[in-house]
């Protein structure tokens, strides 16, 4: 963590990038893995269908625009500014860590890979985490809400 | 906590955006400080304080929050 704490914002970004190319690898590997293992599709309800395409695909093009905004603020130094005073801002940063942080993000993001996967295999583990899922979701829209207004 | 800054702004004629963009922080860090809905952080009080030319302690109403603070301790 020492290493990124010195960093120039612009390191970080791209660094940001590298990371979003080496996840979009992995989101592919997945797909492939995936594909091997094979669902049963006879199971799978169309919520469950629904829900894991827009999980995949969404989150597929949530990193591809990710890497094309990031490429966009290395281009303009403005822009890069303007973006770094935003992300810094330290109220945007208190309401972060008051609605749970890092840690709830990386449950966020544990609990996608989780409902998206037991989509393919397993009805009731499918319904228990998209529940587990839009629960974090509300707690930390919630958290950031009351925060915000106090 | 209640500050001075919307007072020490609007008599420097300065709009909250020219204030947020001097002590580098949003605009809407500003707007909820003066709101009292934000405590800003040591540094941030501190850039503040130097844009106005007063001390922290004038800033941040230190002595009358902490009379205030005092009395809900009191008034269990």
């Amino acid at each position: 963590m020492k290493m990124f704490e010195n960093m120039s914002y612009t390191n970080k970004i791209k660094w940001r990038i590298r990371s979003s190319w080496a996840l979009l690898a992995a989101m592919l590997v997945y797909m492939v893995v995936m594909g091997e293992l094979g669902g049963d599709s006879r199971i799978m309800t169309d919520l469950a269908d629904t829900v894991s395409r827009v999980i995949f695909f969404g989150g597929f093009g949530y990193v591809v625009y990710r890497i094309c905004h990031n490429k966009k603020l290395l281009k303009n130094r403005s822009l890069l500014k303007e973006h770094m005073r935003a992300e810094l801002d330290e109220r945007n940063q208190y309401l972060h860590d008051k609605s749970g942080g890092i840690v709830v993000d990386l449950l966020l993001l544990f609990l996608l890979f989780l409902t998206n996967t037991t989509a393919l295999f397993n009805m009731p583990a499918f319904y228990a985490s998209l529940s587990a899922l839009l629960a974090a979701l509300l707690l930390k829209g919630l958290a950031y809400w009351a925060y915000s207004r106090r | 906590m209640k500050t001075k800054v919307r007072q020490l702004r609007t008599a420097a004629n300065m709009t909250q955006q020219q204030l947020a963009d001097l002590v580098h922080v949003s605009n809407r860090t500003i707007i909820s400080i003066e709101k009292e809905q934000y405590n800003p952080s040591l540094m941030l009080a501190y850039r503040i304080a130097q844009v106005f030319q007063v001390s922290v302690e004038e800033l941040c109403c230190l002595q009358e929050n902490k009379e205030m603070e005092d009395k809900k301790y009191e008034d269990v």
